[in-house]
């Protein structure tokens, strides 16, 4: 049997790929990371932020300062700082990246740098979901779907998922009109959100999803057996990714843990590199673009 | 053993253990002061994100009034009108300290004597007395409702 013929685009994204992951492991994370903190909510772009991102930049465009240990210090000192500072106001994967460049910072100096990473790397993704599994216990909204619901009926980044999944339309804006005019007027007494039964129960459905991914990547990444989820961590981290940030699509959160999962699979399953970082570098593209299709396909309905 | 080894055995322990080590230990102060003073689930690196519908965005800081009269007026604080930084507000809303409640209490009390200050209008007349308390969303998937309830115990303070 002759095998099916690889089309031109094709065979020239994966000669780029190979070619990527030819060089140093190591080299290739630190490279991704730099950009990653260059490119972080670059949209906002706080002034605080400004000398680690000059610095970063600065390390790509200048291969010696990449393999620094100075630079990489220096790197770290001014992502701690800034944890430091604004503790409070930052989210969770903004906390993981500064673990992970001091990760970075460490494996520098490192006999084994690729080890130190793929270690480390295993070990915070691990820890990174079975805090969140936690969370979702010990908060006592996510196991009745009451978290789920409520972000589907008031959070305009799930717009798509209420309208897709719950049939909601309408609901939505007046959904937000109410929350804005109690939190405008200090209203405290319970008032009644639009919904339907169908949003409701997948918000159940979804909940329980959600829990039971997260808590399977935890174990498969933290524990050594059963073999067969520990071997099949890579696969269960692709799936959360796709199945979470197509739906709520946080670009630096998925990009870190893409780029972790690389240092992870590059040291101990090289074979699922390729699609490690072909899904990282498509990520601008697939990530947004469920969002973007449902946002045209709304805007020409509506007219 | 010698000392080098040892040093060896310590720098090894660093470069394999102290990060996940440092995420665990940050993780676990989050929970504990996210059930203590009332921090929300979603900061301070405890991985509470899409756990709970508690964001610091949506809390308010409700304040009660009282003016020379014993007449009480309730209003709903904003960073204009505290007269704070975004910032600040982000601080007082998402680690609601009873010291920082405190503090924001007798800035209040002390920027409401000035007749220029916009925190004059909650309370025109000699306010002498303030209650001050965050409240932060709650929802019930069954009933369909949503309301808020307190964060924090009600801080009094009066010049």
């Amino acid at each position: 049997m002759t095998p099916a013929p690889i089309h031109p685009l094709q065979q020239r994204w994966k000669s780029f790929l190979i070619e990527l992951l030819a060089r140093p492991s190591y080299l290739l994370i630190l490279q991704l990371t730099a950009i990653l903190i260059v490119l972080h909510e670059i949209d906002t772009f706080p002034w605080t932020r400004l000398p680690e991102r000059g610095l970063a930049l600065t390390m790509l465009f200048v291969p010696r300062l990449m393999r620094s240990k100075k630079a990489w210090v220096a790197l770290s000192v001014l992502l701690v700082m800034n944890n430091l500072w604004h503790w409070a106001a930052l989210v969770n994967h903004e906390y993981l990246t500064t673990y992970w460049v001091l990760v970075c910072t460490l494996s520098l100096y490192a006999s084994k740098p690729n080890q130190v990473m793929a270690w480390n790397a295993r070990l915070l993704i691990g820890l990174c979901f079975a805090f969140a599994t936690i969370w979702k216990f010990l908060g006592g909204e996510y196991l009745d779907g009451s978290f789920l619901h409520f972000t589907f009926l008031s959070d305009i980044r799930l717009s798509m998922g209420a309208t897709l999944i719950g049939g909601l339309d309408g609901e939505l804006p007046h959904n937000r009109s109410l929350l804005e005019t109690m939190q405008a007027t200090g209203e405290i007494n319970p008032q009644l959100l639009q919904t339907s039964p169908r949003m409701a129960l997948m918000s159940v459905a979804l909940s329980y999803w959600t829990i039971f991914i997260e808590a399977i990547a935890a174990l498969s990444f933290l524990l050594p057996r059963p073999q067969f989820l520990s071997r099949a961590r890579y696969g269960i981290l692709l799936v959360f990714i796709f199945t979470t940030y197509t739906v709520i699509p946080v670009l630096a959160f998925g990009a870190l843990l893409l780029i972790m999962g690389l240092a992870e699979c590059l040291h101990n399953r090289p074979q699922w590199s390729g699609i490690y970082l072909g899904t990282l570098l498509l990520l601008p593209i697939w990530m947004p673009l469920p969002q973007l299709l449902f946002a045209a396909v709304e805007t020409v309905l509506l007219q | 053993m010698s000392q080098e080894r040892l040093k060896n055995k310590v720098f090894l322990g660093i470069q394999y253990w102290a990060i996940p080590l440092l995420l665990i230990l940050v993780a676990s102060r989050q929970m504990i002061l996210a059930h203590t003073v009332g921090l929300s689930p979603w900061h301070g690196g405890g991985f509470g994100m899409f756990a709970s519908i508690d964001r610091d965005e949506r809390r308010i800081i409700r304040l009660q009034s009282t003016d020379c009269r014993g007449q009480q007026t309730v209003h709903v604080l904003t960073p204009e009108l505290a007269e704070i930084d975004e910032q600040t507000w982000t601080y007082l809303t998402t680690v609601p300290k009873t010291s920082l409640l405190q503090s924001l209490g007798y800035q209040l009390l002390t920027l409401a004597g000035e007749p220029t200050s916009r925190v004059s209008t909650v309370s025109s007349t000699c306010p002498r007395h303030l209650e001050i308390q965050v409240w932060r969303l709650h929802y019930n998937q069954a009933s369909g409702q949503v309301w808020y309830a307190p964060v924090t115990a009600v801080v009094e303070v009066t010049l």
